[in-house]
């Protein structure tokens, strides 16, 4: 049966995720199914994984109606339960693309990992930009490169996306510029409304072609600014917790890593004292820090060397590494003679 | 949820049955649940009487008698080990089944951590502390990492693969909360049915959620209809999870956020004599046996709270544990000192240092409540044994009125911190602070961190040095200048 199961996995990695048009031969009526698609839901598991009133929230489609889907999509996907030692066998052929520094690569096991939200946060000029642009052009490369054979959809809330760093890297790696430009879809997202509106298009655009990386660089910069102060707390929680919701469910359904970038601020209280350094701590509260799988913590070292460090991760230990921005994106320090 | 079905009961007879089954009345909760008239008028019979006489013979039949609690027939609960002996004992001899645990907890704090290791010692066989069992991981989000499962099994002295491997941890994904009602009312028990069946298979005896607050993230506002119907999915949840754990004998496990614990701007006094749940959620929902601990709060509110017969709450602290083996080349005192204040500075040439945090059982239905340090290590959780008698600290503060100072018997053990300045923005707070300020060392700072500092001295060898200090004299002096 788990052989069984593992085939089936095999199949569905090659043909890529299930759309929701197989709905069609279980007996779904296709404008039904044409208004899931409009509703951002291309996948068959995105149909399952949708809670029932969600569903029903959908113009058009009854409680009856909305059963019946889930009914059917259950079918499809099946909720089954399966041994650690199967999850161990495919986590082993988990791919993990690389951020083209062999430090970081090791301080990450092996390179930003698919299928999870990686977070990078730390102050200006860190290099949390400059991670995203390298991983924007690595993602193409072939597996047997360290990359994920994918596109790459980057979402950019500050302004500061700069297609020429994505040239540089491309020419370091013996890429085609042009294309490497094509494969990177960009979306500029002006308010976190728009944002979250984002994931949707994107859910659309990864039904069609093979995706492997998404990034939003960075996540919580439109909260800042469109939610204040205390009484607004709660609400911008809650959006922002939908929007990570989304993002972890988009990395399921289509096994893409997401990275996501993060803010900081100053902790006035912990500047008591002229032994204790102030450390910036991770804006975006208890919600951001609970989604994201791998959060790594960036600092500024000496001239082009950045100082990562694991911050929480469930397999990773907490340790720390150096790595450069070069001209050419994100490499090792040189070795200091 | 099942409910025995009326064509299994002996007492009913042939035509009863026929007339029950033409009102389509399968179930007992069928019977029960509608009226008397109704019942007579669905199955058509002769008066409401009859349809009295059946609800009468089913009633008799299934009372159940009051049994002695002497009775062998009453099996006990048993406990597994967590791993570690001395959080067994704290939590009441280990694990015990038949019973909703949470462990909650903020980012990072180790509540995968010690979900892990408890999968891998329920298989344990009896001799060695576990139960023999298999484990059932429910994740909400990420895919269980395996690899650290394996590297717990490698490194912790308890664990060897063949005592507990992979193979007996089944795991499921359960993206939705609708998901996890199904899976828990029909696809789970079937499961367990299945498995307990097959020869050579560990029966499934622990069955962990993680995390069961992610599944509450799918609304865009937050309103009061949206509240309660998470309050009904949370009961409904419990229900089925107490279910599960009382009919299988399985330790059920639910992993749980945090929230920020925020000073509101007290306004609302109540009336008199009534306790607030603002100050009632401190009392189950926080821990506060060292500083910096009380800032967070288990998240889901009180309706999940009154759900679970343990909570087990870990935090971060910006606390620090030296391992024994660092050569002492300089003065005892002086090295304790200078290291303690570089907690935050000199991160990253101490290699040594190892965050230690603080693990607080805030209720427990078969264990009082306490407070313990650990660290995680590769090995998984390892509590740091403690010379002081941890058990005698207050974990839950006293309650304080919102306006008042400070009431001097919490002096007593350690003042309520809710006191402490909290910033407007420090909501995203993940690295509690807990400025240890310099004159804390001299025992002349607040002497809420002097409880912080003797878990140092308690290490320390040239203890003699500190004994001369009265605390006693110490805070009524301090008292005094307030």
């Amino acid at each position: 049966m788990s052989q069984q199961s593992q085939q089936d996995e095999e199949e569905f990695q090659a043909s890529g995720p299930l759309l929701v048009s197989k709905l069609q031969e279980a007996g779904i009526n296709p404008q039904d199914i044409k208004k899931l698609a409009d509703n951002g839901l291309h996948t068959v598991e995105a149909v399952a994984y949708t809670p029932k009133k969600n569903l029903m929230a959908i113009k058009g489609i009854s409680e009856q109606k909305a059963e019946k889907i889930l009914a059917e999509a259950h079918k499809i996907i099946p909720l089954g339960f399966q041994s650690a030692t199967e999850v161990h066998a495919r986590r082993s052929e988990l791919v993990h693309i690389t951020t083209g520094s062999k430090n970081l690569d090791a301080l990450l096991g092996g390179g930003i990992e698919t299928g999870a939200i990686t977070e990078l946060f730390g102050e200006f000029r860190t290099g949390k930009s400059q991670i995203c642009h390298t991983l924007a052009v690595t993602c193409q490369l072939p597996v047997d490169m360290g990359g994920g054979e994918g596109k790459c959809l980057y979402i950019d809330t500050e302004g500061t996306f700069r297609p020429i760093r994505l040239l540089a890297v491309a020419e370091r790696l013996g890429l085609n510029g042009e294309e490497v430009l094509d494969n990177v879809a960009y979306a500029r997202a002006y308010n976190a409304d728009h944002q979250n509106q984002l994931l949707t298009s994107a859910s659309a655009l990864m039904s069609e072609s093979r995706f492997c990386l998404l990034i939003v660089d960075s996540a919580t910069n439109l909260y800042r600014t469109d939610f204040n102060g205390r009484g607004e707390l709660s609400a911008r929680q809650t959006h922002l917790g939908k929007f990570l919701r989304t993002l972890q469910r988009l990395a399921d359904e289509f096994g893409i890593a997401v990275v996501i970038t993060n803010q900081v601020m100053s902790n006035p209280d912990a500047s008591a004292g002229p032994y204790v350094a102030n450390e910036k701590k991770p804006v975006g509260g208890n919600i951001l820090a609970h989604a994201s799988t791998t959060r790594v913590q960036l600092k500024k070292g000496r001239a082009n060397t950045r100082q990562a460090k694991i911050y929480d991760s469930p397999c990773l230990p907490e340790s720390e590494t150096m790595f450069a921005i070069l001209q050419t994106g994100i490499g090792d320090p040189e070795e200091e003679t | 949820m099942e409910y025995p079905e009326l064509a299994m009961l002996y007492s009913l007879s042939p035509s009863q049955k026929a007339a029950l089954k033409r009102g389509n009345i399968v179930t007992v909760i069928d019977l029960f649940l509608w009226s008397i008239a109704d019942i007579a008028r669905k199955c058509k019979l002769a008066s409401p009487k009859d349809a009295q006489f059946i609800i009468e013979v089913v009633s008799r039949e299934l009372v159940k008698k009051p049994v002695p609690i002497d009775d062998p027939s009453i099996e006990d609960s048993v406990a597994f080990t967590t791993g570690d002996h001395i959080l067994d004992q704290a939590i009441g001899g280990g694990l015990r089944t038949g019973m909703v645990w949470e462990i909650v907890g903020e980012s990072a704090a180790g509540k995968s951590q010690l979900a892990f290791q408890l999968s891998l010692s329920v298989q344990l066989p009896i001799a060695h502390g576990g139960i023999g069992g298999a484990a059932c991981m429910m994740c909400t989000s990420r895919t269980l990492p395996t690899e650290r499962l394996l590297e717990i099994i490698d490194e912790h002295p308890m664990f060897s693969p063949n005592l507990c491997n992979l193979s007996d941890i089944q795991t499921l994904k359960v993206p939705t909360v609708d998901t996890l009602r199904h899976i828990l009312s029909q696809g789970f028990p079937a499961f367990v049915k299945k498995t307990s069946s097959r020869p050579g298979c560990k029966p499934i005896k622990l069955l962990i959620i993680d995390t069961l607050t992610e599944l509450f993230h799918e609304e865009e506002k937050t309103s009061s209809s949206t509240l309660s119907r998470r309050s009904k999915d949370l009961a409904e949840i419990s229900t089925l999870l107490h279910i599960i754990a009382s009919k299988y004998g399985m330790a059920v496990v639910v992993l749980n956020e945090v929230a920020d614990a925020f000073n509101h701007v007290v306004t609302d006094y109540g009336k008199e004599g009534e306790v607030l749940y603002r100050d009632q959620v401190r009392l189950f929902a926080r821990g506060d046996s060292v500083p910096g601990e009380n800032r967070k709060e288990a998240a889901l509110g009180l309706v999940w709270a009154n759900q679970v017969n343990a909570r087990i709450m870990l935090s971060r602290t910006n606390r620090s544990y030296y391992p024994e083996e660092i050569p002492l080349d300089r003065p005892n005192k002086r090295r304790k000192v200078d290291e303690s204040l570089d907690i935050n500075a000199s991160s990253s040439s101490e290699t040594k240092r190892i965050l230690l945090r603080r693990l607080s059982v805030l209720f427990n239905s078969v264990a009082p409540p306490i407070s313990l340090d650990y660290i995680v290590t590769k090995q998984g959780i390892q509590v740091i044994e403690n010379d002081e008698d941890q058990a005698s600290i207050t974990v839950v503060p006293p309650i304080t009125l919102p306006d008042a100072e400070a009431p001097a018997s919490s002096f007593k053990t350690i003042p309520s911190s809710s006191e402490l300045p909290m910033h407007e923005e420090s909501f995203g707070d993940d690295n509690d602070q807990l400025e240890p300020h310099a004159e804390a060392v001299n025992a002349e700072g607040p002497l809420s961190e002097t409880d912080e500092w003797d878990e140092f001295w308690a290490k320390d060898s040239n203890e003699d040095l500190y004994n001369n200090i009265d605390i006693d004299a110490l805070s009524s002096s301090y008292l005094s200048t307030l």
